[in-house]
């Protein structure tokens, strides 16, 4: 519990005008599965071909997938009043800003679903045969900074602070990610891609799933603090896990799996300023009227023949059934036992919690490097939280002064995950903020006099992890097969939370669904 | 007694001057043109005194309370001028009305104290010596202030703190009446009043810097007469006698000894390589230097401005003395003024231009160098006429070489013909300017406006680069790798850094 400790954080006097609120997801009514106190009997039936549950980003995108193959008999069920789920972002009066996923990697040649999505956005053009992106949208400079020993630096890596001891080891691990982002295997496949799907399925590269990316540092004599530091803030970054909980083979995909797809370099990325809900809002726009806000899925019954669905609509409290001839199961797997019976075991499956703030800021704050360096992401070393996002980054204004919304990220790596949920649905939106307040104070001194408003988002089962044994496994090779008519195309099936592995979990659901339907595609996105 | 009250026409005739010296000394600095300021200071000054003097004759009775409470108001008046100049100036209206107002109030009360006094030594000395003892201090204390006030006062205490020291001694010398001569009884209200004046002049003079900070003076070589804290940038102008110079954040943007080098150059090759600049679009710049420039080529038939800050127009087009500097450039119908954002402009505009002068700020953060991008060229050539062009300024090549080269290399990665020049400004030492354009850009043919500094042979000059500011290899910036940033940091924190600070 030693990494919450907001018991004992500096709490300085409340500022008067900061106002704020706490925005979860709909825990209320969510929690309603676990004690179900619904009407039995629904009040409604319909008949549909097809039925997704869950409008995050592989909920949208089976529906993005359904659409182009010209089906649109079909109803996306999703809890909240909006969709995106981890994907979706606050309104400010400056503009939005992410509550959770904020960047999209510059997508690899085996990401083709990405591409056709960015193409059809118009934001993936090809000219003179050479496809480009749009540079208003690839993060513009600078894209990070790294609050080390008492300065800011350019980029995550503060080469000259560094001791040659940690300059050395960090130019060895260069080196050996460099090593594995070309290697192929005997078929010709890259071993860490992205979709992971794209993977070589080797024995031998597999192996490093079951051990987890400390040994494997271990093994590589990775001993110097900075860079076991570095691993470890990649691990916390992008899989809410850490050394000691990721698999080594979900480490180095990390690493070595962006290759910039010939579009741009391997750290390349997209950013926009209300985070991956612009991809959102894209997927949805072709499916507002198949989209069903505000109805929580109560059960599924899959069968031979099609499926049955009850949902509660929130807004009338009826309970509604569908008869389906396909569905779509895009909901976290942890769901399952709640909704369907006879499920394989999933005790593999553990989601690291998350929470974020978004600070609604006037302007922006004092910066020790003067005005007009802040980065896109800008991060504290170490920190429990992993700093914070500026929302308006891409703006080609040049005006230093512009309000601003940041997001600020903190993921729970070590602690219990139940623990941790239980704490943090406990803890008041004062003492969060109090300790977003005073962790950011220490970099930017006028912080609260700007801060007009600061959210909390708890996200209880935010990321799934990664941890040892997991992605490979028996286990989730089992989740991830269809019961009856019903497929499975939530991101955790890929055992790591990327908009690629939910877009890709989605969209294979959706073919596969339109296989069974007869609806074959000539072609398949994935 | 006699002793005290002589003394007393000392300091006082030191004051007088003192506070006549200040308001010229000020007015030169805000409005210009010395010699016409202190004239017509003195001139009103003295007229002020004389009608003081007359008036004098109709104070009856209370001679010694009549002399303390015009020294206190000497005091507070003069001591507190040059501070409420300034800020008259910088923030408000009316300046020329406060400045004589101020000028004849002070004149008119300097003129009652040495008849009173006179009147008042009158009954202790013989008439005699009294008018040769008064006289000569009048003109000693004269002596004394105007050799003070250029080599000692404004060099080191300024003009602000000079005019409250000398108020703090007019009310000093109204406190010494007040306790000696005065009879009980009314001791207490003067003296009191005296002290509150004394208190107020003292925290003039110490808090001095938090009046000038707000005013930003003592940042700056000369004297701060605008000061503005913009939405977007801090924002100051000096000027001593012959000059006048604009800081934005703290850097110099241009100063009347030699921005013409600047601006011709900037202007006139451009206005050479185009064959009918018929619509003009300038990007930065709302000082309107460069506009003024434009104006003078009879092709030019429309000018459009994109400022991004208000307050620059403010005081480039609106404010009483400075749109003088650009000849009222920013007022003539040919002019069309737009608050914008350049970038954000160019993406929602479609309108082109022939020429297009870009004069921005150096890229020295990663906002600014957003301005600099292969990206933002390539959204302003798409503003051109077929044969359009733009020029933009550079940096210093010299300085900041890689930075200079790295824009070049800039222009040309994003696809247009391009012809790098520079020129020395004395203010910037050497600095960079490009010619841009679809087209190979050819400055020829005759100087289209008068000049100050360009001629023909000048002009060919410029487009030769010596051995110390040639050609190097840089990379191109671009919005998602600004390179230039980081070459500019280092550029210029080597070259100042190269005698060892
Ligand atoms: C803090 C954070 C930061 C992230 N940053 C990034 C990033 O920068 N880039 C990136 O690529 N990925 C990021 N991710 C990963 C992100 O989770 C994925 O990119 C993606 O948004 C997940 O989509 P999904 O559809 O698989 O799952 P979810 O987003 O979990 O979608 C599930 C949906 O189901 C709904 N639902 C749940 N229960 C019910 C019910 N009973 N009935 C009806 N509906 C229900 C939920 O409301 C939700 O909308 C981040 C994740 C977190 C937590």
């Amino acid at each position: 519990m030693a990494g919450l400790g907001f018991a004992g954080c500096p709490s300085s006097k409340p500022s008067g005008r900061l106002r704020g609120q706490r925005k979860d997801p709909d825990y209320p009514q969510g929690h309603r599965l676990r004690e179900p106190d619904f009407p039995a009997a629904p009040t409604r039936q319909e008949r549909l071909a097809g039925v997704i549950l869950g409008g995050g980003v592989a909920g949208l995108s089976a529906g993005w997938r359904w659409t182009r193959a010209g089906l649109t008999d079909y109803r996306l069920l999703e809890l909240e009043s909006q969709v995106g789920g981890n994907s979706r972002a606050l309104t400010y009066p400056s503009g939005s800003a992410p509550i959770g996923a904020h960047y999209l990697p510059v997508p690899n040649t085996e990401a083709r679903a990405v591409r056709r999505l960015l193409t059809e956005m118009g934001l993936l053009t090809t000219e003179k045969d050479r496809p480009g992106l749009d540079p208003r949208h690839l993060c513009h400079s600078r894209q990070e900074r790294l609050f080390y020993e008492g300065e800011w630096r350019d980029g995550l890596i503060p080469h000259q602070a560094l001791s040659e001891v940690s300059q050395e080891q960090m130019a060895r691990f260069q080196e050996h990610i460099s090593q594995w982002s070309r290697r192929r295997d005997s078929k010709g496949r890259k071993v860490f891609a992205l979709p992971l799907h794209f993977s070589s399925t080797e024995e031998q590269y597999l192996a490093l799933d079951r051990i987890s990316f400390a040994q494997y540092a271990k093994r590589m004599s990775w001993d110097d603090p900075f860079l076991l530091w570095y691993l470890n803030y990649a691990c916390r970054d992008d899989f809410g896990g850490s050394l000691e909980n990721c698999s080594a083979w979900a480490g180095l995909h990390y690493f070595a799996s962006r290759d910039g797809g010939g579009l741009g370099d391997a750290d390349d990325i997209l950013v926009w300023p209300e985070g991956n809900n612009r991809l959102v809002k894209f997927l949805q726009g072709e499916q507002k009227g198949q989209i069903h806000p505000g109805s929580l899925v109560l059960e599924v019954v899959p069968s031979e023949n099609g499926v049955t669905i009850d949902y509660l609509e929130l807004a009338t409290g009826e309970r509604v059934r569908l008869q389906a001839e396909v569905c779509l199961f895009c909901l976290p797997s942890f769901l399952r036992p709640y909704l369907l019976k006879d499920q394989p075991t999933l005790d593999r499956f553990l989601y690291a919690p998350w929470l974020t703030a978004n600070l609604e800021l006037t302007s922006p704050p004092e910066d020790l490097e003067g005005p007009g360096f802040t980065a896109w992401d800008n991060v504290l070393y170490d920190s429990t939280s992993l700093g914070y996002v500026v929302s308006t980054h891409q703006h080609l204004t040049t005006a230093p002064n512009q309000p601003t919304v940041w997001t600020w990220y903190h993921p729970f790596s070590d602690e219990a995950p139940e623990v941790v949920r239980k704490t943090l649905l406990e803890t008041q939106w004062e003492d969060w903020s109090q300790r977003v307040l005073g962790e950011l104070e220490v970099v930017h001194a006028d912080i609260r006099e700007r801060c007009r408003r600061l959210d909390i988002t708890v996200l209880g089962h935010g990321m799934i992890r990664p941890s040892v044994d997991f992605i490979w496994s028996g286990q989730m090779a089992r989740a991830r097969r269809p019961q009856g008519r019903l497929f499975f195309g939530h991101g955790d099936l890929s055992g790591m939370s990327l908009f690629e592995e939910s877009q890709f979990r989605g969209v294979l659901a959706a073919e596969q669904a339109l296989a069974v339907l007869g609806m074959e595609p000539d072609e398949s996105f994935l | 007694m006699v002793g005290i009250l002589l003394v007393s026409v000392f300091l006082v005739a030191t004051c007088g001057l003192v506070y006549e010296l200040v308001a010229g000394a000020l007015a030169s600095y805000l409005l210009g043109d010395s010699v016409l300021q202190f004239s017509t200071i003195i001139g009103t000054y003295l007229f002020a005194m004389g009608i003081g003097s007359y008036g004098a004759k109709y104070v009856e009775r209370g001679l010694l309370t009549a002399f303390i409470q015009v020294q206190i108001l000497v005091g507070l008046l003069g001591g507190c001028s040059a501070a409420l100049l300034f800020m008259v100036f910088s923030y408000g209206s009316g300046f020329r009305f406060v400045l004589y107002g101020l000028v004849f109030s002070i004149g008119f009360l300097v003129g009652l104290e040495i008849p009173l006094l006179l009147r008042i030594l009158k009954e202790h000395i013989a008439f005699r010596d009294l008018v040769s003892q008064v006289l000569a201090l009048d003109y000693v204390g004269a002596l004394a202030a105007s050799v003070l006030f250029p080599l000692f006062l404004v060099p080191h205490l300024g003009l602000i703190r000079t005019s409250f020291l000398f108020g703090m001694v007019n009310v000093a010398v109204a406190f010494i009446f007040v306790t000696r001569f005065q009879k009980e009884g009314r001791w207490s209200a003067l003296s009191a009043e005296s002290a509150l004046v004394f208190l107020l002049l003292l925290a003039g003079f110490v808090f001095t810097d938090k009046i000038t900070r707000f005013a930003e003076q003592g940042l700056y070589p000369a004297p701060v007469i605008v000061s503005r804290q913009t939405p977007y940038q801090k924002l100051a102008i000096t000027r001593e006698p012959g000059e006048t110079r604009l800081y934005l954040n703290g850097n110099l943007q241009f100063s009347t000894f030699d921005e013409y080098r600047y601006h011709e150059a900037l202007v006139v090759p451009a206005l050479m390589a185009h064959s009918a600049p018929q619509k003009v679009l300038v990007l930065g710049g709302g000082d309107g230097l460069a506009v003024d420039l434009l104006l003078k080529d009879p092709r030019v038939e429309e000018i459009l401005l994109v400022e991004l800050d208000p307050v620059m127009i403010e005081i480039f087009r609106d404010h009483p003395e400075m749109h003088k500097l650009n000849n009222s450039a920013l007022r003539s119908p040919k002019v069309k003024v737009v608050m914008a954002d350049a970038f954000t402009w160019l993406e929602q505009n479609d309108q082109t231009f022939d020429l297009a002068l870009v004069d921005f700020p150096d890229p020295s953060n990663y906002s600014v160098g957003k301005l600099y991008t292969s990206h933002f060229y390539r959204r302003l050539a798409e503003h051109l006429s077929p044969k359009g062009l733009f020029v933009v300024q550079c940096s210093s090549p010299l300085a900041a070489r890689r930075s200079y080269w790295s824009i070049i290399s800039t222009l040309e990665f994003s696809g247009l013909k391009v012809l790098p020049y520079h020129v020395y400004v004395p203010s910037f030492g050497e600095w960079g300017f490009a010619l841009a354009s679809k087209i190979e850009p050819r400055v020829q043919g005759e100087i289209p406006i008068p000049t100050r500094f360009l001629d023909q042979s000048e002009v060919e000059r410029l487009s030769r680069f010596p051995a110390d500011m040639s050609r190097v290899a840089a990379e191109a910036n671009r919005l998602f790798d600004q390179i230039l940033v980081r070459y500019f940091q280092e550029d210029w924190s080597r070259y100042r850094g190269r005698d060892g600070n």
